[in-house]
């Protein structure tokens, strides 16, 4: 209908902000003349600024705004359907006629008359309007309410008449007519007379859309006309505008909040946020539910928004199992949030992972919401389960989460637990991650052999260590290919262990572990103890509590008859099995396995997964050993929680046992990061929120999912981004770079200059910045890359950002890989003048891994890495100003003041970048 | 309600409305007269009304009494009604300017300026020179307020937002009471006494040159004023509003500040800071009238302000003759209870 011909208002290379500071760049906008456009995106987006740039309030940063200044006449297709409404006697009978005479005013008409389609372009710089000749074309209807003493709504729809009457502002006869007349076009020529301070907030937004008819105007800009009004009073009002549009050929311009309004009434959307232009165009070819959660950065947990319908989906609030202080076995039949199911293997590549997604999507075909979790450090299983779920997958670890060496097993030593128990036990996390995700089961998937682990007995932090922690019922999924009646004694030696060497010892031998021997591990006499085990009946399985089996990669005639030989000889149960399937392979590279993303038809390959499993799994066999499971050994603070429902009192709890747990051997001393913001442990409520740009993209995602969490629980806002795609780093208080696969993407890391000119820049002014391994290797100057595929290997010394000094390089093995615990090192006065050791305090230890293949020539020294149980150590971590940086993956629960003096020195950063800017800044007044 | 009884019911309000601003112009008019007659004829020295009017009209009668009228009690009546009306003027400039009610020369360390040039002159100059004539006062009072003025102004750039002007305003009155108030320490107690007196305002020193010069300014200024009224009734909408209607906001604040600037100047100069004035009456006049319109406040305001005055300056002579009441002991004790009425009202109004 419309041409580009009609281009009515041209943004070019529109920069907007304030004070001379952009905060939206590149805007490119051609809008045309009776189009309406509608301005999506988050609060504080800049939506406004854009419109009050449009509206001259303020000036362009850079770039120019063009308006057409005699205008263009109105578009065919406008006058086409108008000349069909004159027609149209039922339409004419009523509001239409006097829309119609509003519609060919005298002005309008003129217009068409002076313009000729041959120069259809008068496009004028918006600078060179007059303020009258501005106000000719372009009225407001601002948001924020108006003061507006005695003053009726007719005295303010006149207002509107301003460009056109003389110099005392007497209205003429004509003016009293037009005046009239829009109030007849918003139906409130029965308001005329009210004082405007007496009207409803629908009836004042109509009279203020009155005002902006009354001016005659050729576009209309709005800002959030819809905020104050209920549903009755958005149709009516956007209903309006729609009118106008096609009936007027006036362009309408504003910002929406209801993006399902937006959709509907738009001829196009311009979706905004934070530093850019998400997405402009067709409201049904740019909205979808994935861009909306972006553009908001909706957490998939909390809820999402649909656009077929319109509406947005919450996941909680559902209604709860649990009663206060009652934590109750799982009833009979029924899943509740306490089931749960370990999946782990005699070896690695039994095919866990692959099982764990199809059981996973198996059961949700079952209506059941399940919760997954991964053992151990891994960071690409977790993304899998991401992948099948949609919702996050946590990572649990026994060694990380030293909150568990604290934990009893005895539920009523639990429940009446004090406050000062530290809270970040594997039970609590789970129980958390369960209550967020409303999840009604668990599903752990093991890492390596089942007993694998580390430390002097080599079981700490085994998936074993794990079940027995979180009191979790283990089906081992064998790959039994090769396999006959060796299955049985392999799985008796599996279900029978440990039989001499108990775990008791081994936390005897462990100083630190005092009330080891009754804590949770199956020792015979604490076994004893838990109900579930006694109902159970069964001794020899309680140790390594195997439970059930799934036989991997056997044909569908050998399974019965293994079956038969497990039931006879073993108390498990067998649960089914899954023949070799050729097609689904999630093959490795030199890290593990692909990541889902690079797997074209992930999702298709699942749900075949989970096509045959359902054929060959017993899901009802699954199921009663999950329900089997005894209520989860977590602290009374939790389970209190549990009764309320609400992930908001888990947060705040976290906050609390973190304000709690912070500095254990530290009262009474001086916080040696007081200055550096751990002013959050006052409260919970802390403003501004600082806002921490995490780079997530193919070359970064290695991030565990209780980390951004502490992050979030402390402060601050985490805001994506991709250090490949994305031009600069978004508008932010911290920087976070995780590990991931920058080798691999490289080339693309390395041609992305502004983004790393951008990092530098803000890396130069202070800006908090911590990175692990592959954002460590993506801050030195050069990367050097070796034995990869053939298609790198010329890519040899990239540059990267440069920020820190050091070479890293590829090597042909994993340099320092296995678990590590940091502290500062003692030396450490010696290396840096300040003292400055980042973010880790003295006298802290906080837990990760190392894995990598690379190594730097300046690998840092402020702190020193230990493996657990062994006697090896090594120097890490680079800290120079607020940078702190080091190929150790680090997990903030095991040291949550980590996480939150970097949060802290964010919010100092931004504190003091908003003090600077705010010095100069000129606050615009508002109507109030 | 068909159509034509909503626009003739709508045309009956118009009408309704007219009568209305008639009636309320009527009664200022009047109480005018009657507040003019009332001083005329009221004094120390008392004159029968028919020797008042034979002075008046025909200028004959005894010398003493043609001097107390024409000399004495004309000047001060002409100028209680022309900076009256100045007062109430500039309260609504500047009430319009800030979108708050309560915004006046007082609270905006205008009479403050004026005050601590005063000071400096009373006390310096006197010391000096062992004299200061009246104009030099008139002088310096106008120099100081034209100073605060300035102040607000070149803060107006860089400040947009209303409150935080409000506030600096305030904080100009607060140094320029702290510079008074340090001066007043190292005074005599003479100059105190009369730096007293001349920051509580009177009219008493009123005489035909300073009548006239005051006549002259604030003359101008209304002219000026009522040529913004279109401008000042689209700012009442807000300054994006305003903006967008096409005024040109930075040039009519300019004019809005300076003028408002001028008159409550031109009132401190000659009478000394006479509070409240400017705060109650074009409250009071808005409510009278039920409108906001400029085009009709401006006329009632000053017309409000010359009686409320007159009014008080009728007080003050009168109230404890032959002791003379200070002016704004007069004002405030009227005044004062509307500006807490107001308060009130608009609390209970929210609720």
């Amino acid at each position: 209908m419309q041409d580009t011909h009609f281009t009515h208002l041209q943004l070019h290379q529109l920069a907007v902000g304030y004070n001379g500071r952009a905060l939206i760049s590149g805007i490119e906008i051609g809008v045309r003349r009776g189009e309406i456009i509608t301005l999506v995106g988050p609060n504080g987006s800049g939506k406004s600024t854009i419109l009050k740039s449009i509206t001259r309030q303020l000036t362009p940063v850079g770039g120019e705004i063009l308006l057409d200044a005699g205008g263009a006449g109105i578009p065919q297709g406008t006058s086409q359907i108008q000349s069909q409404f004159e027609g149209d006697a039922a339409a004419a009978a009523s509001t239409g006629e006097t829309l119609k005479k509003t519609g060919h005013s005298e002005k309008s008409e003129l217009r068409k008359k002076q313009e000729s389609p041959e120069n259809p372009k008068s496009l004028k710089k918006l600078d060179r309007f007059t303020p009258v000749e501005l106000a000719e074309r372009m009225a407001v209807v601002l948001t924020g309410r108006l003061q507006a003493e005695l003053m009726t709504c007719r005295d303010i729809t006149a207002m509107g008449r301003y460009p056109y009457t003389g110099r005392l502002g007497i209205l003429s006869e004509e003016d009293e007519q037009k005046v009239d007349e829009a109030l007849d076009a918003v139906h409130a020529r029965h308001l005329a007379d009210r004082p405007f301070d007496a009207v409803s907030d629908g009836e004042r937004q109509r009279i203020l859309l009155a005002r902006a008819i009354c001016q005659d105007p050729e576009i209309i800009v709005l800002d959030e006309p819809t905020s104050y009004l209920d549903i009755r009073h958005k149709l009516e009002l956007l209903s309006i505008l729609y009118r106008m549009s096609r009936e007027q050929g006036i362009t309408v311009v504003m910002s929406l909040h209801e993006i399902d309004l937006a959709m509907k009434i738009s001829d196009r959307v311009i979706c905004v946020r934070g530093d850019r232009i998400f997405a402009c165009g067709k409201p049904a070819e740019v909205l979808d539910n994935e861009t909306v959660r972006r553009l908001y950065d909706l957490d998939p947990s909390l809820g999402h928004f649909d656009v077929e319908t319109g509406s947005l989906e919450l996941n909680f609030a559902r209604g709860e199992d649990m009663k206060a202080g009652d934590l109750p076995a799982n009833p009979p039949g029924r899943i509740s949030r306490n089931s749960r199911i370990m999946l782990a293997a005699p070896s690695s590549g039994s095919g866990k992972t692959m099982i764990t997604c199809g059981l996973l999507r198996l059961l949700q075909r079952g209506g059941l919401r399940p919760a997954a979790f991964k053992c151990g450090p891994d960071y690409i299983d977790p993304m899998f389960h991401r992948q099948v779920l949609g919702i996050p997958s946590r990572n649990l670890d026994t060694f990380f989460s030293p909150g568990d060496d604290q934990r009893t097993a005895d539920p009523a030593d639990i429940r009446s637990s004090s406050e000062d128990t530290v809270l970040n036990a594997t039970p609590d996390i789970m129980a958390r991650a369960m209550r967020l995700h409303d999840a009604d089961m668990a599903v752990i998937e093991g890492v390596m052999g089942y007993f694998d682990g580390t430390g002097a007995s080599g079981m700490e932090a085994s998936s074993w260590d794990l079940a027995c922690r979180t009191q979790t019922p283990v089906v081992l999924v064998v790959n039994a290919r090769g396999m006959s009646r060796s299955i049985v004694p392999l799985l008796k030696g599996f279900a029978g262990y440990p039989a001499s060497v108990g775990p008791a010892d081994r936390c005897d031998k462990q100083g630190t572990r005092a009330q080891g021997a009754d804590s949770g591990f199956p020792s015979e006499g604490s076994c004893r103890r838990t109900p579930a085990a006694e109902s159970a009946g069964r001794t020899d399985n309680d140790r390594s509590r195997i439970r059930g089996v799934i036989l991997n990669r056997i044909s569908a005639g050998m399974f019965p008859m293994m079956k038969a030989w497990i039931e006879a000889d073993t108390d498990l149960r067998v649960i089914g099995y899954l023949p070799q399937l050729d097609d689904i392979s999630w093959e490795s590279r030199h890290l593990g396995l692909l990541q889902p993303e690079e797997i074209e038809d992930l999702q298709a390959q699942v749900d075949r997964l989970a096509d045959v499993m359902e054929k060959t799994i017993d899901k009802e066999v699954l199921l009663d050993l999950a329900r089997s499971a005894p209520p989860l050994p977590v602290a009374s603070i939790i389970s209190a929680e549990g009764s309320e429902g609400d992930a908001e009192a888990a947060k705040q709890s976290a906050r609390a046992q973190a304000d709690a747990g912070a500095n254990p051997g530290q009262t009474g001393k001086e916080d040696p990061r007081a200055g550096a913001g751990m002013t959050w442990k006052k409260g919970p409520v802390q403003s501004p929120s600082p806002r921490i740009a995490v780079a997530r993209d193919e070359a970064f995602n290695f991030y565990y999912e209780d980390n951004l969490e502490l992050l979030r629980e402390c402060g601050a806002d985490l805001v994506f981004f991709s250090p490949i795609h994305d031009k600069t780093l978004p508008e932010a208080e911290g920087l976070l770079l995780g590990g991931g696969y920058p080798e691999l993407h490289a080339p693309a890391l390395a041609r992305n200059a502004s983004m790393k000119e951008s990092i530098r820049a803000r890396a130069a002014q202070g800006m908090p910045i911590l990175a692990e391994c592959g954002g460590f290797m993506y801050l030195q100057e050069k990367l050097v890359l070796k034995g990869l595929p053939d298609n790198l290997k010329n890519a040899e010394s990239l540059p990267m950002c440069g920020i820190l000094p050091g070479t890293c390089r590829m090597t042909d093995r994993l340099v320092r890989f296995g678990y590590i615990e940091l502290e500062n090192r003692e030396t450490c006065e010696t290396t840096e003048k300040d003292g400055n050791t980042g973010y880790l305090a003295d006298g802290h230890h906080i837990r990760g891994h190392e894995f990598h293949y690379f190594d730097s020539t300046e690998n840092g020294d402020t702190c020193t890495a230990r493996r657990p149980g062994r006697r090896r150590s090594w120097d890490c971590m680079v800290v120079q100003g607020n940078i702190m940086a080091g190929f150790p993956h680090l997990y903030y629960r095991s040291d949550p003041d980590f996480a939150a003096a970097f949060v802290g020195r964010c919010r100092k950063y931004g504190a003091e970048k908003y003090e600077s800017r705010s010095l100069r800044s000129v606050t615009v007044g508002d109507d109030e | 309600m068909n159509e034509n009884n909503i626009r003739s019911g709508a045309a009956g309000v118009r009408a309704a409305r007219r009568v209305r601003y008639a009636a309320v112009f009527a009664v200022l008019g009047a109480a005018l007269a009657v507040m003019i007659i009332l001083n005329i004829n009221t004094g120390s020295v008392s004159i029968p009304v028919d020797r008042i009017l034979r002075i008046l009209f025909l200028r004959t009668g005894e010398a003493r009494e043609v001097s107390i009228i024409w000399k004495i009690r004309m000047p001060r009546i002409l100028q209680a009604a022309l900076l009256g009306g100045a007062l109430a003027l500039s309260g609504f400039l500047l009430q319009t300017f800030f979108g708050n009610p309560i915004a006046g020369p007082f609270v905006l360390g205008i009479s403050s300026g004026a005050k601590m040039c005063v000071a400096v002159v009373m006390i310096v100059m006197i010391d000096r020179f062992g004299a200061a004539s009246s104009w030099a006062l008139i002088l310096a009072a106008f120099a100081g307020a034209m100073a605060s003025t300035g102040f607000i102004l070149i803060v107006s750039r860089s400040i947009r937002h209303m409150a935080g002007l409000l506030v600096a305003g305030i904080m100009i009155g607060y140094i320029c009471s702290a510079v008074t108030e340090f001066l007043v320490t190292f005074a005599e107690d003479s100059d105190i006494v009369n730096l007293h007196g001349w920051s509580q305002g009177s009219f008493s020193g009123a005489d035909w040159s300073s009548t006239g010069t005051a006549a002259l300014i604030v003359g101008i200024a209304f002219v000026c004023v009522f040529l913004l009224a279109k401008p000042i009734g689209a700012y009442q909408m807000g300054e994006a509003y305003a903006q967008s209607m096409g005024v040109n906001v930075r040039r009519f604040r300019m004019e809005l500040i300076l003028l408002s600037g001028i008159l409550s100047a031109c009132v401190t100069a000659f009478a000394g800071p006479v509070s409240f004035v400017g705060i109650a009456v074009p409250f009071l006049v808005k409510r009278a009238l039920g409108t906001s319109k400029p085009l009709v406040v401006i006329p009632a305001a000053f017309l409000g302000g010359a009686v409320f005055c007159m009014f008080s300056d009728l007080v003050a002579r009168m109230a404890f003759a032959p002791t003379e009441l200070n002016i704004s002991t007069v004002t405030s004790v009227f005044g004062a209870p509307i500006v807490i009425f107001m308060l009130i009202r608009k609390n209970g109004s929210r609720q």
